[in-house]
């Protein structure tokens, strides 16, 4: 049995302690907003936060993730309507497919966290997240555009 | 087929129950009580005066269902931000203009549905309006509708579509209404429907789709393509939770379970073994070499035949000739394939991410032994299509898993198999072949091309009326403004062969399919002809454009944007391809470096002509989009044939793209009067040759093979 505690709600599963926090999420609570691109920590798509970090939940098992503080796409904008990062998403319009986006804007909120006017140096080495279909050039630009209404 | 695209009077019966209805899977509007062979299959208007559009294309990133709900909306004079759009279920009402099926490819949903759909809102329209023109007595002509509303300025009457929709509903359906003049919404960037939903976990992709009872299967394919499988030992599977079934298919296994977790673990402990195959030791480079031995055989099918191309090179006293070659692609879609089915003694019902909804319900019929009607497609977002969901191999396996579970089943795909078992890009070789007038231009071009054939891989014949059409695109043209028979070039001797190699490497539709290898060969060899001619490749270009004022003027652009005559900074280099692939015509401009032996792009300066940009902002980002996955296939992508199976596996072996590496992209959109042009592809074909084209002008190597990174 493992208690984890999600968009600040407490959820009780029982699995394998290796199970990943994604399929966790995904299958065990339905939370389909995180997303599974490739299982072994490279595309980002499965990107949520523990702990206020970035974390790729493929990656991560659900014996590891009791105790800590997990955000998921579903739970960003937190008591408010929508996070900047999402207002600025959909005013520059930046998802096509959208199937990375849920990772894309978990990396971009933990960025702002970090760096609240992140440069474009900063942008590249924070954002390694995969997208197909290259919505690269206005991720950053959504980036900076949140960072100014922040 | 006018009357096909009608509103009916059934659309506007304000009487009708709820029109659009969730189902079983949760978030899915589904536009399932639509009657869809009844006229009125695209617009509802609800008694409230909600207006539904009941798209008939699916969306996938491309922006199609928003560019389609704008025509309507626009049209109609309804309220943007109020417009409701659901998926169309499978039936001949949505089949695409002029074609027997229901899909989205070729980028075409905009180029296609324009008209009817322009004609269908009209029709509600005028309507509408008549009714409201009778109720106040004023002339119909004074009345005009806007933001949902009917409005007459003279009188000062407006009356919101709910409550005049059950008296329009009791007039005749014009037959040819006049279309209005002012469509505010058309040319404007408003914010895509789906947008909201994509940014906060509530979009709905196959992956996501949970229905009751609901399990999920994992697969494992017979790793070199189609061997049959022989035996399966599950006895590791033993104590393992969560399992249900494992159903042997052809050629994979799949393990059902409560979760893909689980299913997953327990599909890879399985001890599978797949028959020997005759392709046990084919490599890439057998394949390779067998179609570079097959350039110089002596029949070929041409797919254009126009002047006397043979018969000139033959006796010419200059010709040249350059071999080219491209690899195996992988679509790496960011969402696995995966398809929901469920089969009962009496419905099979799917959801699915797909571009071919008709295909899927064949698929249906054929699996579960049902009619047509008892087959139900309910179409999900699809996490990228490129063409890949366009295939009906993961509809297929997930329907006999379903069929023999006898409840819903999810089968997802991992990321290694999606890899291991594309429909690749064709991995294609090509001679090109000019004979050489004075100035150095081409007079007469032939085109040789070997390779695998899409039509043979999905059907099993490898030519339709004695070609591969799939391959031959972005040869010739398809627009009204081509002065010759090649692109927008002045040209008119083209010869275009295909030669077709069989090979057991499944292939596919990969964005823009034959478009994007021949961009490559075609733009590489005019640089090499302007290289040799010692003329400037934007000037060489400009002669050869100089009967399409067209596409000179998309030309002139970018050499203008990009400033094609300043000095580059040190170590910087260019290099520039003109194209036309799905009706529109881009160019491009490169500026590279190289940095530790990789190229690297820092600029990427392009122009687009589609004819009309109805929703511009969606045309930028589509541009965007292929020329990100132009730079990343051309730069490094390649699947590699090993032992029979594809060798690559996962992101860390099949290189794509980042963010990090993405240079700056300007696009210039220039609207024209020409025929709508398709977007979603259009700039795939010339980003690979602008790149070559700059590194043989930054290492003097010309690059006649990708990718680019194995060959500097
Ligand atoms: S699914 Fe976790 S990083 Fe790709
Ligand atoms: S928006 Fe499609 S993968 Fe990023």
């Amino acid at each position: 049995m493992q208690a984890l505690t999600i968009n600040g709600i407490e959820q009780e599963v029982d699995l394998a302690d290796d199970t990943p926090l994604l399929w966790v999420l995904r299958d065990e609570l339905d939370m389909t907003g995180t997303k599974f691109g490739c299982g072994v920590g490279l595309c980002g798509a499965c990107s949520v936060h523990v702990d206020g970090e970035v974390v790729r939940s493929c990656q991560l098992s659900v014996g590891d993730a009791v105790g800590s503080e997990i955000t998921t796409i579903e739970g960003l904008a937190g008591t408010s309507d929508q996070h900047r990062l999402q207002i600025a998403w959909i005013e520059k319009q930046v998802p096509q497919c959208g199937y990375c986006q849920s990772g894309m804007l978990m990396a971009a909120a933990a960025l702002l966290a970090e760096h609240p006017k992140p440069t474009d140096e900063q942008i590249d080495s924070a954002m390694t997240n995969i997208c197909r279909c290259g919505t690269y050039p206005r991720v950053r630009a959504a980036i900076h555009r949140a960072a100014e209404m922040g | 087929m006018t009357n096909n695209f009608s509103v009916s009077r059934r659309g506007f019966l304000a009487t009708s129950a709820a029109l659009v209805v969730t189902v079983a899977a949760p978030k899915i509007a589904v536009a399932q009580n639509v009657d869809p062979n009844a006229l009125g299959a695209f617009i509802r208007i609800e008694p409230e005066g909600e207006v539904t559009f009941v798209s008939p294309t699916f969306e996938m990133g491309q922006g199609s269902l928003s560019g389609l709900a704008l025509i309507v909306a626009d049209e109609l004079g309804a309220d943007w931000n109020k417009i409701k759009v659901v998926n169309a279920p499978v039936a001949p009402a949505y089949n695409v203009p002029g074609t027997p099926v229901q899909y989205a490819a070729g980028s075409q949903a905009v180029r296609r549905w324009h008209a009817p759909l322009r004609l269908a809102a009209a029709q509600a329209r005028t309507m509408l309006t008549e009714a409201a023109a009778s109720q106040w007595d004023v002339p119909v002509a004074e009345c005009r509708t806007q933001d949902g509303f009917v409005i007459h300025k003279a009188s000062g009457n407006r009356v919101p579509f709910a409550d005049i929709v059950s008296d329009a509903a009791q007039l005749p359906v014009p037959e040819a209404p006049a279309l209005r003049d002012d469509n505010p919404l058309t040319g404007s960037n408003v914010t895509r429907i789906d947008l909201p939903s994509k940014t906060n976990g509530t979009a709905i992709y196959g992956i996501d789709v949970r229905v009751p009872e609901m399990v999920y299967a994992a697969i494992r394919q017979a790793p070199v393509f189609r061997a049959a499988l022989v035996s399966v030992d599950a006895s590791a599977l033993d104590g393992m939770p969560g399992i249900i079934e494992v159903v042997e298919l052809e050629d994979a296994v799949a393990v059902v379970a409560d979760s893909f977790w689980k299913a997953k673990q327990a599909v890879e402990a399985l001890d599978v073994e797949f028959a020997k195959s005759t392709y046990d030791y084919l490599a890439t480079e057998d394949i390779a070499q067998s179609q570079k031995l097959q350039l110089d055989t002596r029949f070929a099918v041409a797919s254009v035949n126009e002047g006397s191309a043979f018969s000139m090179i033959r006796d010419a006293s200059n010709v040249y000739s350059s071999d080219y070659d491209v690899p195996y692609l992988h679509h790496m879609t960011m969402e696995p394939m995966c398809c929901t089915a469920h089969i009962t003694d009496d419905t099979c019902e799917f959801w699915v991410p797909t571009q071919y909804s008709s295909a899927v319900r064949g698929v249906g019929m054929r699996v579960s032994g049902l009619p047509a009607e008892q087959v139900i497609v309910n179409t999900t977002h699809m996490g990228g299509g490129l063409g890949r969901k366009f295939e009906m191999d993961y509809v297929d396996q997930s329907a006999k898993i379903a069929k023999q579970v006898g409840r819903p089943v999810q089968l997802i795909w991992t990321r290694e198999e999606d890899v291991q078992h594309g429909r690749y890009r064709p991995m294609m070789t090509a001679r090109l072949t000019a004979s050489i007038a004075e100035d150095g231009t081409p007079e007469a071009m032939r085109i040789r091309l070997v390779g695998p054939s899409i039509p043979e891989f999905r059907n099993g014949i490898p030519f339709k009326n004695g070609f591969d059409f799939r391959a031959g695109l972005g040869i010739t043209t398809e627009t009204e403004s081509a002065p010759g028979k090649l692109q927008q070039y002045k040209l008119d001797n083209l010869l275009a062969e295909i030669i077709y190699q069989p090979a057991h490497v499944p292939v596919g539709s990969w964005r823009s399919v034959g478009a994007s290898e021949n961009g490559f060969f075609i733009e590489s060899f005019i640089d090499e002809l302007a290289h040799e001619a010692g003329r400037d490749p934007v000037e060489f270009r400009r002669t050869m454009l100089r009967d399409s004022p067209r596409g000179l003027a998309v030309f002139d652009r970018v050499v203008e944007e990009f400033d094609w005559d300043a000095e580059l900074p040190e170590g910087h280099f260019k290099g520039i391809a003109f194209s036309e692939a799905v009706g529109s015509i881009v160019v491009q401009a490169v500026e590279v470096s190289m940095e530790n032996d990789e190229p690297k792009v820092h600029r990427v300066v392009c122009a687009i002509d589609c004819g009309k940009a109805i929703h511009p902002d969606s045309v930028e980002a589509q541009t965007v989009g292929c020329i990100i996955m132009g730079i990343s296939s051309a730069l490094y992508e390649k699947i590699t044939i090993t032992d029979g199976h594809c060798a690559e596996s996962n992101f860390y072996d099949y290189r794509v793209l980042t963010l990090e590496e993405t240079p700056d992209i300007q696009v210039h959109i220039m609207e024209s009067d020409y025929n709508i042009g398709g977007v979603g592809e259009a700039a795939i074909p010339g980003t690979a040759p602008a790149l070559a084209n700059a590194i043989f002008a930054a290492t003097g190597k010309r690059i006649r093979s990708l990718p680019i990174i194995d060959h500097i």
